[in-house]
């Protein structure tokens, strides 16, 4: 493997970390206001690639469409809140029965979004026109070695959306509603921060994040009613190999995990996608909460 | 926790269904309803597992398709490509999978709630695509063929002895499950479920118990992959998606965790709902969600809340407020009550946290 080889490889890699990472940050966001998650993150994702892929369709230029599909998912992820997760408060978080509930009621959603979406645009592989070049292969030369413009510009993309998620929760008077709700709900409220808007706005957000990634990945991939779930393993897969605990191990957890799925892809076809799950297996075993997570004691 | 039917009752439950079991293949109007049980039979013992790994020692799985998986192809394939007889065959499959659960569950060991999810979620997903690119082993996604009946010599009665060999092993299976949901062991598994910090305090072992039920419930998984592949003579990858895992998950949620006899009621409805949708599979998906989120949101507790004398969340926890409709509902009788609960969203308060309550 020459080294333009592997540059390539790893430009391509990172491209798709990235998209994991943008997908981890909802995950990430939600577990860390509510403690639960949405197990359909993938399925929002898949349904942002498809709203993206028709909006471009229909010829609407890139700003309005990606406004559309932000605004569509915008209101999928306050729907999400409102009717499958906060309904189950009401039966309290204990450990008790519906301690996981809120793993089958995402899912369930994500089961309706699939069907939605097979119903709608039918079941066979479609490809996304590409977001930023005029044509999907078109490549730039930098020293040497050819490049898709499509991929490089998706990591910008990313890594600006990155940018602003880490602006949002850790410099803005709303990322710090997150933490407080996060440490502690009833002392939030008794802090006047509006709990419920908080968690609400939470949803919002991881739900914009995938919005965000299904716009990002259209051209990279094939889109098909049933990706997403394999976007959600892996942006699990990320957000554990990151720490749920810790936002910036997230973004190393999951350019390491797209370079890694890279460079196993190359080196066995067949097995390819195997060992990146090992590995992040292997990491739970060694470092059972993230590369960078915190080491929290068991008081349950 | 749940008190269960009585213990004196319940040898005469086991009989009666001994009874039915025999009688079933008579019973049955026709062939399709014997298969129906012993799909029935088979998954209810995988959903049993499940619902002793997460019911009550609380550790989840996402994975249960991995054990299933690696519990069908080592019986399949040491029956069909090494000719081992099926006496044989069976409990080595079920080996396998008792093995791959003492894997995961040290792996368990080291991880709790979500990440415990995803490990065993990555761990379903590495047995599916070995399954589906082993392919001179598997043979991947075109299946393996020719898997043995259990035919016992008499291929004309086929149907009927696997469904005695399942429904049969189900019954000793949930006769175990009972058992140990009325045992010490089911209390000393409740304990780690409720603090880990307080087991160890009081003195269990609990890495040794959570390994141990962590293999049982592989084993379970695994034993029902095991008579999937010789129901049919016909094992592919295809059947072991991650969408088995949720479907066990789901049964086990739909029926009632932590109660011993919600695995068998939501298998029923599973199975019950598998069929319905079948003939609507363009919206099938839609119907299966929809169902879920219904059940999960009207009756968390799973459908053995019906048997019980009222929901668990009314009758805990007694409201501040002055006047509250379930007050009123959990004196009316048990099927009122969740009639009730169904119709009025904000019935059950929850006693934490307060920010999250109605009113704020």
């Amino acid at each position: 493997m020459g080294a333009t080889n592997l540059v390539q490889l790893l430009v391509g890699g990172m491209a798709m970390g990235a998209i994991y990472t943008l997908t981890a940050k909802g995950l990430f966001i939600a577990h860390l206001a509510t403690g639960r998650m949405n197990f359909g993150q993938g399925d929002f994702l898949m349904v942002a690639a498809y709203l993206s892929l028709a909006a471009l369709g229909l010829g609407l230029p890139l700003p309005l469409a990606v406004a559309c599909v932000i605004l569509a998912l915008g209101v999928m992820g306050w729907g999400l809140e409102r009717f499958a997760v906060r309904p189950l408060d009401r039966f309290g978080t204990g450990r008790a029965a519906g301690a996981h509930a809120w793993i089958l009621t995402t899912a369930g959603v994500a089961l309706i979004v699939q069907n939605t979406v097979e119903l709608v645009w039918g079941k066979s592989s479609q490809y996304s026109p590409p977001l930023f070049s005029a044509r999907r292969e078109e490549v730039v030369t930098i020293a040497g070695a050819g490049f898709f413009v499509e991929e490089l510009l998706v990591i910008l993309a990313a890594v600006a959306v990155v940018g602003a998620f880490y602006w949002f929760l850790f410099r803005s008077r709303w990322g710090k509603d997150v933490y407080a709700v996060a440490f502690n709900p009833e002392s939030a409220a008794l802090l006047g921060i509006d709990v419920r808007r908080t968690v609400v706005m939470v949803w919002v957000l991881a739900a914009l994040l995938a919005a965000v990634s299904g716009i990002l990945v259209g051209p990279l991939v094939t889109v098909q009613p049933h990706m997403g779930l394999i976007f959600t393993v892996k942006a699990l897969a990320v957000a554990s190999l990151g720490g749920f605990a810790n936002p910036l191990g997230i973004l190393v957890g999951g350019l390491l995990f797209g370079v890694a799925e890279a460079l196993s892809n190359y080196w066995d076809s067949a097995y390819g996608d195997l060992y990146p799950l090992l590995f992040v297996v292997a990491m739970l075993v060694v470092r059972p909460s993230g590369l960078f997570g915190e080491a929290r004691a068991d008081v349950r | 926790m749940s008190p269960g039917p009585s213990r004196r009752l319940a040898p005469f439950g086991w009989l009666l269904a001994a009874a039915l079991i025999a009688a079933w293949p008579s019973l049955a109007p026709n062939a399709f309803f014997v298969h129906l049980g012993q799909t029935f039979a088979y998954t209810a013992i995988a959903v049993i597992g499940l619902n002793l790994l997460l019911g009550l020692s609380g550790q989840m799985s996402l994975g249960q398709a991995g054990f299933y998986a690696l519990g069908a192809y080592g019986s399949a394939i040491t029956a069909t490509t090494l000719g081992w007889p099926l006496l044989l065959a069976m409990p080595f499959g079920v080996l396998v999978a008792a093995a791959a659960g003492v894997a995961v569950g040290l792996v368990a060991l080291r991880t709790r709630g979500l990440y415990l999810a995803m490990a065993t979620l990555a761990f379903g997903f590495v047995v599916e695509i070995w399954a589906q690119r082993a392919v001179d082993l598997t043979g991947g996604t075109m299946g393996l063929f020719g898997v043995p009946t259990l035919d016992f010599g008499n291929p004309r009665n086929t149907a009927a002895y696997t469904f005695w060999v399942a429904a049969g092993l189900l019954l000793l299976v949930q006769i175990g499950s009972d058992w140990i949901f009325a045992s010490a062991t089911g209390r000393q598994l409740r304990a780690i479920k409720e603090s880990e910090s307080f087991a160890r305090t009081v003195g269990l072992n609990v890495p040794l118990w959570r390994t141990a039920v962590f293999a049982a419930s592989a084993m379970l998984a695994g034993l029902a992959g095991v008579l999937f592949a010789h129901q049919t003579g016909f094992v592919s990858s295809d059947a072991f998606s991650i969408r088995l895992s949720i479907a066990l998950l789901i049964a086990a949620v739909i029926g009632g965790l932590g109660a011993t006899r919600g695995p068998l009621l939501g298998t029923a409805i599973l199975v019950a709902i598998t069929e319905l949708i079948a003939g609507f599979h363009t919206v099938g998906l839609i119907i299966y969600g929809g169902i879920l989120l219904v059940v999960l949101l009207l009756v968390p507790e799973g459908a053995v809340a019906f048997w019980r004398a009222r929901p668990a969340c009314c009758g805990a926890a007694p409201s501040t407020r002055r006047f509250h409709p379930h007050q009123v509902a959990s004196r009316l009788c048990r099927w009122r009550a969740v009639a009730a609960r169904a119709w009025r969203w904000q019935a059950c308060p929850s006693p934490t946290p307060a920010s999250r309550r109605c009113g704020m």
